[in-house]
Order: C-alpha cells, then sequence, then structure tokens
C-alpha cells in the first residue's frame, strides 16, 4: 500500500518535470509514429521516382488542375483549423464551430474532388495494375485520403465534443493532426503531379 | 481549477499566434510557383526546385500553424526525431537507387 503511494508521487513528479500538457504531449507521440509510416512510404514513392525514367511520361495523364485545387483547398483547410485553435484560446466557442466546420467541409471536398479525379483515370484505363507509376500512386494518394477523411471525421467529433467541454488542446490536436496531413500532402502533389 | 487553467494557458498563447492569413497567402503564392515552375522547366528535370518548395511551404506550416516554433524542446524533439529516423532510412536505401539509375 504505502510501495503503491510513493510509485504514485514519482510520476506525477515524472509528469510535472515534462513542461507541456499530458494531451499534447500525447497525441505527438501518435503524430511521431505517422511521420515515420506516411513519411517513408511517399519517401520510397521520391525515391522510385529517381529510377524510373518512365515517372515522368506517366505522370502527364494524372489531372494536376485537380490537384492544384485540392492543394489549395488542403492549404485553406489548414488556415481554418489554425484560426479555430486561436478562436478557442480566446474562448470564443461560436468562431470554433465555425472554422472547424469549415475545415471539415474542406476535408469532404477534398475526398470528393479526388472520387472525381479518380474515376476520369479510371475511365481512360490507368488502373493500379497498369504499372509502377499507377501502383504508387493509388496506394499512396489512396491512403493520404484515407488520413484526410479521418482528420474531417475528427474534426466533427471534436465538434460534438466541444458542445459538452469546452478543451482548448482538443481543437489544437485536431488541427495538428490536420496540418500533418496538409504537410504530406505538399511532397504527393510534386511527385505525382509536377514531375 | 481547470477552467482557471484554461484561462492562463489562453493568455500564454495569445502571444503566439503570428499573422496566419499572410503566410496562408504566402503558401497559395509558392504553390502558383511551383506549378508555373513545373510548366516551364521539363518535368525530368523540374524535382529539386518543386520539392524545395514544398520543403519551404511544410517548414512554414510546421513552424507557425503547428507552432513548432514556439513549442518546448520535449514537443519539438518528438518531431525531429523521426525525421533523423528517416533521414537515416533515406540514406540506407539511396545506394540501391543509385544503383538502379546506372542500369
Amino acid at each position: 500500500m504505502e510501495e503503491t503511494k510513493v510509485l504514485d508521487k514519482v510520476e506525477y513528479e515524472e509528469y510535472e518535470s515534462i513542461p507541456v500538457s499530458f494531451r499534447k504531449f500525447g497525441f505527438w507521440v501518435f503524430l511521431s509514429g505517422e511521420i515515420v509510416i506516411l513519411g517513408g512510404i511517399v519517401a520510397s514513392g521520391i525515391l522510385f521516382r529517381l529510377s524510373y525514367p518512365e515517372w515522368f511520361a506517366n505522370s502527364e495523364h494524372t489531372n494536376a488542375i485537380i490537384a492544384s485545387i485540392n492543394t489549395l483547398v488542403l492549404l485553406t483547410g489548414s488556415l481554418t483549423a489554425v484560426l479555430a485553435h486561436k478562436y478557442a484560446t480566446f474562448h470564443d466557442w461560436g468562431k470554433v464551430q465555425l472554422f472547424l466546420g469549415l475545415t471539415a467541409l474542406a476535408g469532404f471536398t477534398f475526398i470528393g474532388l479526388k472520387f472525381v479525379e479518380y474515376s476520369r483515370e479510371i475511365h481512360h484505363g490507368f488502373i493500379p495494375t497498369k504499372n509502377v507509376f499507377w501502383m504508387f500512386y493509388y496506394g499512396i494518394t489512396g491512403l493520404h485520403g484515407l488520413h484526410v477523411l479521418v482528420g474531417a471525421l475528427i474534426i466533427i467529433g471534436v465538434m460534438i465534443f466541444l458542445t459538452k467541454k469546452k478543451v482548448i488542446e482538443a481543437v489544437e490536436n485536431a488541427g495538428l493532426y490536420w496540418h500533418f496531413v496538409d504537410i504530406v500532402w505538399l511532397y504527393i502533389f510534386p511527385l505525382f503531379y509536377l514531375t | 481549477m481547470e477552467v482557471e487553467k484554461e484561462k492562463s494557458l489562453s493568455k500564454e498563447e495569445a502571444h503566439h499566434h503570428p499573422p496566419y492569413v499572410t503566410i496562408y497567402f504566402i503558401l497559395v503564392i509558392l504553390t502558383f510557383a511551383s506549378i508555373f515552375i513545373s510548366q516551364i522547366v521539363h518535368r525530368k528535370h523540374a524535382p529539386p526546385f518543386v520539392f524545395a518548395i514544398s520543403t519551404i511551404k511544410a517548414l512554414l506550416i510546421a513552424l507557425f500553424y503547428m507552432h513548432l516554433k514556439y513549442e518546448n524542446r520535449w514537443v519539438i524533439a518528438l518531431a525531429v526525431i523521426p525525421l533523423i529516423i528517416f533521414t537515416i532510412i533515406l540514406f540506407v536505401f539511396m545506394p540501391d537507387i543509385l544503383n538502379s539509375i546506372k542500369m
């Protein structure tokens, strides 16, 4: 019994020695794993692009216009996510809900445009089994799209949570996830659409 | 207690709000710059330019939107350590990639 109490005290002191909130620290641990996983997958695509001479001949068939619009959609989502966090620190919860809603909308717009893009490419015969480029293309953009969808759902979850409890870090962590997904897209966009 | 903690947090964090809208416009301009470069430079030679622009954009988002510029060492370490691991992995695979280019 005594021993348990001492251990609890030690754990508490260790926690206090890290000058960052438990929620934010935990979320960054999760993001660290995501950086290695998604970063590794995208880097494998970039490295493969260097060794595959036919890459740019295939990438000419991807839709750079839709992808450019999607880039702007994700960047706008990042702006609204960070504005939601800003207004959360000012306790202006009405604006927080508005900007989170706009961020979720950006996520669903991205997914909608991605479906349009995929359907056009499949219609023209560019399916994942066509060659290695298209395998990478569907694999990486599909995995990223799944992350955007999860990000939009997390934001909706946070919006519902905020109606019950006002926690700034919930807004911040949802935004962090969104920004991370945005950064990954910043490398996917030139890899498949511009080079 | 928790409300007081959050109020003090908001006062501290209020000082760390860079001009988000200005940064957004810089990101948009950089996006158009990378599209423009990919149009004037052949796709084969475009990667160094467009990936350099992507890296500038990623840094802007990480530093200002993810607030890494203002975070403490623990959070910065959690962002940087996976990048170091990831860079090591890249260099491990680099010889294979370079060999396949020669072939």
